[in-house]
């Protein structure tokens, strides 16, 4: 993939907000916000630190559901890798889930859970879950033989062989399967948030921006979630390669 | 110790059958067959790898094995050392680990190497490794399966000069499998070819030992 | 690479180039406009009612009109002047678009694709704000459809809710003001806990099946709530709870709006449609059996049945805007009170409601 330069693209995105602008001024109402309108509001918010604590709530139920969903995810893919009656008893639940929509999942998690505010979490969590358990799996399955077998005529004991040969061996996947559950999560989250209309949230603000006729706000605020999103990936790819040193040995 | 009735079969295929045989403690023993006949098998169920067959193998049980396997089979993302360091660990004090590992990195002259990662040895050197682990694993019985097996001429002569005196330091059982005579013939004491699709009996072709006890 | 800059630079040249050439864009109120006087074909069964001819193009032919409604209370009372339209009775020549939501509608308001449109009545102060007053407020529609059920009888009078909680629908919209402003004059606010579900539908299966105590549903779910559940009563009309602390002002929920520059060319189009829709409101409250067939038959409400054992609790109604001003200025102050942004962020002034002449 051909990397595109800081100054190509600063022109690339130019170019869009120039055409962005055309069909606004086309348009001439305030549907369709102009980008100057709309960088106005997204100045006003980045300079308000409310903008900054309603990120730092959306985030953290992202973060939450992150990680109970990798911690679950790869809990359950290394038990049904071992175990072949675990694994056939997650087959459906697994399809399941990942072949319900998430508004689905968003409505009906609101009638039954008490507490609003969670469900955000929970939806995130229904979201991960699969895609993480399917990677781990999938790594766990993908050890080598060779190895395997060469651990255990040697009879390296098991927590070693956990440590140093199936944890590195399936990392990569893991961490792929994080990357993309990362910006999943996040527009779920967002989503129930905005059904919901969960308080401080990025969610009502698109809510509040859509009931007032703000569409201003809405464009602004959608800016801020993808800024939002493009920073917590590349985070990610950082922590990540830090962690992955064994990345250069591993040939997916 | 001796290998009783052996019997063993994937599926309807018969791959050995009623098969016995004699090892004697710290004797070299060479079994000579071709390729796929299925002698790999045999040193896997004498391993312990394959536990489902038929027969006995009478003396086995409480033996300590190492096993140095076609390929190297080292994990891509420790060092030589560190790869020692996975199977030894463990089996002596922790101030002594890294001596004893030392030293055999010593023995199969990789000294320069003890800190890289397998991406970066050539297959000899690889295979080297390989046999430092078996080595240095405290062990009573030496499995090897056609440890030479794609190596080019000059190398296989290296790494059996190399296994010579590495046998003869150890001085413990070694049973290995191959298909070329000239391995067979060089390093074992006993040469046996096995015989028969599936493997029933065997043939003797050189036999040191009868000669060491004075039969 | 330089090729590749020159190749963005062209098209930025060559955008400024088009921005500078874009002629001004049209008005969306003069399509609108243009509309009415397009020619319609009379159906072959017209029946020609005794109002005389209002329109101001040829006598044959009858002006358009395009009229966005929301499906619910506020459309209800337009039954009539649907029926009449398919039959080819009234005077006009009417185009309804039945929309789930007031959002759908806002598009459609803006871009100039109806001219008329009924809308919550704050939606239309912020319609007012966003338009730069494009539109007027024509009349108003729908009063007060709130109602606090309950399932029990502890509750007769508003002081009766100290001490409880409510759950609510409508949070962040007209419903959230409306019970908070009760409370607030009534002294309640800190004694009563208010809760809100998702969504109105939540709110009335919660009250249905038990779980909620008290609840604020706006209609159709009252009637539905009040239909289903075994122990649920209407406890408080928060119309009349309204009209006591507000010294007699109606809440105006539901308005009608007109795109201005459409009401000053045809006037006399307004007019006929404010009497044809006055018509089919009496229509509606006085023989609620036949309204809610043709309710249900216009897709209004799902069922004839729930229709007609709603309408009295609708409060449908049609006050001109002139009528209804002193109201909705006051529920708008009200709102404006709880949150600037709910009518825009600004109070309207009088140009906003509309004067016949």
């Amino acid at each position: 993939m051909k990397q595109i330069k800081l100054g190509e693209g600063f022109l690339i995105l130019l170019f869009w907000i120039l055409l962005w602008g055309l069909v606004a001024q086309a348009a001439n109402n305030f549907i369709v916000p102009s980008p100057l309108e709309t960088g106005k509001v997204l100045v006003g918010l980045l300079s308000s630190a409310e903008t900054y604590i309603i990120i730092l709530s959306s985030l953290w139920r992202v973060l939450l559901s992150l990680i109970i969903g990798i911690g679950l995810g790869v809990f359950f893919g290394i038990i049904a890798g071992v175990n072949t009656f675990v694994y056939k008893l997650l087959v459906p639940v697994v399809n399941f889930i990942t072949a319900t929509p998430v508004v689905s999942f968003i409505i009906i998690l609101f009638m039954y859970i008490q507490n609003d505010a969670y469900v955000p979490v929970v939806c995130g969590i229904l979201l991960c879950f699969p895609i993480i358990y399917n990677n781990v799996l999938h790594g766990y399955k993908m050890v080598s033989d060779e190895l395997v077998s060469m651990s255990q005529v040697y009879r390296v004991p098991l927590m070693r062989r956990i440590m140093k040969l199936y944890v590195p061996s399936t990392l990569p996947y893991l961490f792929a399967a994080t990357l993309t559950s990362i910006g999943i999560c996040w527009k779920a989250t967002i989503a129930a948030e905005l059904i919901g209309i969960i308080n401080n949230s990025i969610g009502l603000q698109l809510y509040n921006g859509k009931v007032f006729l703000e569409y201003d706000h809405v464009f602004a605020w959608t800016i801020l979630i993808v800024l939002c999103s493009v920073c917590i990936q590349k985070g990610a790819r950082v922590l990540i390669n830090k962690i992955n040193i064994y990345e250069r040995f591993k040939v997916i | 110790m001796k290998i009783s009735k052996l019997s063993k079969s994937f599926g309807s295929l018969e791959v050995i059958k009623e098969f016995t045989l004699e090892v004697l403690d710290g004797q070299v023993l060479c079994l000579l067959g071709p390729s796929g006949c299925g002698k790999s098998t045999l040193l896997k169920i004498l391993s312990g790898l394959d536990q489902s067959y038929g027969g006995q193998l009478i003396g086995f049980e409480d033996k300590r094995m190492s096993y140095v396997f076609q390929e190297s089979r080292l994990i891509p993302w420790l060092t030589v050392s560190e790869n020692l360091k996975y199977v030894l660990e463990g089996h002596m004090p922790d101030s002594e680990l890294d001596g004893h590992i030392h030293r055999f990195i010593e023995k199969v002259e990789l000294n320069d190497f003890k800190d890289s990662y397998p991406n970066t040895l050539s297959g000899g050197m690889k295979q080297r490794v390989s046999l430092a682990r078996a080595f240095s694993m405290p062990h009573d019985i030496l499995l090897l399966d056609e440890p030479f097996q794609g190596l080019n001429i000059e190398l296989k002569e290296q790494l059996m000069g190399l296994l010579e005196s590495l046998i003869k330091q150890d001085e413990k059982t070694v049973i290995m499998v191959t298909h070329d005579l000239d391995e067979a013939f060089r390093l074992g004491d006993s040469v046996v070819k096995l015989l028969g699709y599936p493997i029933t009996d065997f043939q003797v072709l050189k036999d040191k030992t009868r000669e060491k006890v004075g039969n | 690479m330089k090729k590749r800059h020159a190749i963005i630079a062209f098209m930025l040249v060559a955008i400024f180039a088009l921005v500078g050439c874009t002629p001004a864009p049209a008005e969306p109120t003069e399509s609108a406009a243009e509309e009415t006087v397009a020619t319609e074909e009379a159906e072959a069964t017209i029946e020609e009612t005794d109002a005389s001819e209002e329109s101001v193009e040829e006598p044959a032919e009858k002006p358009v009109l395009n009229i966005g409604t929301l499906k619910g209370p506020t459309g209800m009372g337009m039954v009539q002047l649907m029926e009449n339209d398919e039959l080819g009775t009234s005077e006009i020549d009417y185009n309804f678009a039945l929309a789930g939501a007031p959002d759908q509608l806002v598009g459609q308001i803006v871009k100039g694709e109806v001219d008329i449109a009924a809308v919550p009545s704050n939606l239309a102060a912020v319609l007012d704000v966003k338009t730069e007053g494009k539109i007027q407020l024509l009349g108003v529609n729908t009063l007060g459809v709130l109602f606090v059920m309950e399932n029990g009888e502890a509750v007769q009078s508003i002081e009766d809710l100290s001490g409880k909680t409510i759950l609510a629908s409508g949070k962040g919209a007209s419903p959230e003001y409306v019970i908070n402003y009760i409370l607030a004059e009534n002294g309640l606010t800190d004694s009563v806990m208010v809760e809100y579900a998702v969504e109105h539908s939540e709110a009335a299966a919660k009250t249905i099946s038990g779980e909620a105590n008290l609840s604020l549903l706006p209609q159709p779910f009252v009637t539905s709530a009040l239909l289903s559940g075994e122990t649920t009563r209407i406890a408080l009309n928060l119309t009349d709870e309204w009209e006591k602390v507000t010294e007699g002002s109606v809440l105006p929920m539901g308005a009608i709006i007109v795109n201005k520059a459409f009401a000053q060319a045809n006037p006399e189009v307004v007019a006929t449609f404010m009497s044809e829709y006055k018509s089919s409101v009496e229509f509606v409250n006085a023989s609620p059996k036949d309204a809610g067939l043709l309710i249900e038959k216009f897709g209004i409400l799902p069922k004839a049945a729930l229709a007609t054992k709603a309408i009295p609790n609708c409060n449908i109604t049609l006050l001109d805007a002139q009528e209804a001003k002193g109201s909705v200025q006051k529920f708008l102050e009200i709102l404006h009170g709880f949150n600037p942004k709910s009518v825009g962020g600004k109070l309207p002034g009088d140009a906003f409601y509309y004067e016949a002449n």
